[in-house]
């Protein structure tokens, strides 16, 4: 399998963003609006979250694609992006007052798997208080993203019923910190990110 | 909140600059926008269409096939100019950067509403144009000193706004929302939060052993 990185624009912001994920940016600094004008025509761009951990060893970032644009109310350009992937970064060096690319190598994460219906091989109790959890865990998101005026603007559809997408989306709109949602995203975080949530949310493991 | 100043970016332009702004030219403008302002000087207005309209309908003709469209610039922008007069501040800038900012934003909506047939609505092209008119006039009232006092405001504002500010809408909930939409008191979620990040940083120390 051969190595592909893909040069890519890089928008440095501290968002966190998760394939599936949706964000409102407002772009005004001449560089940025260069970088959308790029990215319209070619291949999205990649948010890159400044405050990550100094001792990883890999930067990553968030393949995003613009979906949409508008103007604010203050006549600055909007734009929603989508993410489509997760990419790591080898080399970042970023500049003050110039467009900085990267050679990124996008890679798999939990929240793009799909569920299949396999309820051979967990307990019927178990399957059951997972799916309780699960159906609150939905519910709950749902009714968050249609009650807030910009999310529910951002996402078309309010609910899904994979729950990795669940996830991934609790994970983005919790208030914890940066640092801590970083721990999601390299390693095979997806228990993790599920119990955490869980806690919060249902107030259950 | 004022946006930090925006410089537009260098690109190949097809417009060339005819007319270099001088100082005397600023002041003069400036002048006739504050009497459209303070006293709705017709006469200064109409030096200020003489002015703008030629110019404002150049650029549109660039952007709009359409001269029906070009013309709706002109008239849109110039009726803005005339209705808004008061929201200019001399003290903040050149009044050409203004009227054109107006005019980009009435470019936006025209351009909003043919947007489905247009992927390259954000193209380089509406930018660089607009950008030549404004370089010499834009060099005259840099002042890096006002950019730096401006961040330390904009560290000041409350999260929310700073987030707005500096780019994007925070993608995430307060402790204060999150409450809410649990139906929680604020006390439950802040020891619901510090426990479940405690046990997290347990069982990543369990997965690293």
């Amino acid at each position: 399998m051969k190595n592909n990185t893909i040069d890519l624009p890089i928008f440095p912001i501290s968002i966190f963003l998760l394939p599936g994920g949706v964000a409102r940016l407002r772009i005004f600094e001449p560089r940025y609006l260069k970088l959308v004008s790029m990215a319209t025509s070619g291949n999205g761009f990649v948010i890159y979250a400044k405050d990550q951990d100094p001792q990883q060893l890999k930067s990553w970032g968030s393949w995003v694609d613009i979906i949409n644009f508008d103007k604010g109310e203050d006549g600055v350009l909007e734009i929603d992006v989508k993410c489509k992937s997760l990419v790591e970064i080898s080399d970042v060096n970023l500049r003050d007052h110039d467009l900085d690319f990267a050679e990124v190598r996008a890679f798999t994460h939990w929240s793009q798997k799909r569920v299949f219906t396999h309820r051979s091989q967990k307990s019927a109790r178990s399957q059951k208080s997972a799916d309780t959890n699960l159906s609150t865990l939905n519910t709950s998101l749902s009714l968050l993203i249609t009650n807030n005026a910009l999310l529910n603007k951002l996402y078309e559809s309010k609910t899904d019923d994979n729950p990795y997408w669940i996830i991934a989306r609790w994970i983005e709109l919790l208030p914890i910190p940066l640092q801590v949602k970083n721990n999601f995203i390299f390693e095979s975080s997806y228990s993790d990110a599920k119990k955490l949530v869980n806690s919060i949310i249902s107030n259950s493991l | 909140m004022i946006a930090v100043q925006t410089k537009l970016p260098s690109s190949v332009s097809h417009v060339k600059s005819k007319d270099m702004i001088n100082n005397t030219e600023h002041t003069q403008l400036s002048e006739w926008l504050t009497a459209v302002a303070d006293v709705r000087c017709k006469t200064a207005f109409t030096h200020l269409f003489t002015f703008f309209a030629p110019k404002i309908q150049r650029i549109a003709r660039n952007k709009f096939p359409n001269e029906a469209q070009a013309n709706e610039v002109v008239q849109e922008t110039m009726t803005k100019v005339w209705r808004k007069a008061h929201l200019f501040d001399a003290d903040k800038g050149a009044a050409t950067t203004w009227v054109y900012t107006v005019m980009r934003n009435v470019i936006f909506d025209l351009l909003r509403k043919v947007k489905s047939n247009r992927e390259d609505n954000l193209s380089d092209d509406i930018w660089p144009i607009v950008e030549n008119e404004l370089t010499d006039d834009d060099d005259l009232y840099e002042d890096h000193l006002e950019n730096k006092k401006l961040l330390r405001v904009i560290e000041h504002l409350p999260e929310s706004q700073q987030e707005v500010v500096k780019g994007f809408y925070l993608m995430e909930m307060s402790q204060d929302q999150l409450a809410t939409h649990l139906n929680l008191p604020l006390g439950t979620i802040k020891s619901r939060l510090r426990l479940a990040l405690a046990k997290l940083k347990v069982q990543l120390g369990e997965d690293n052993d």
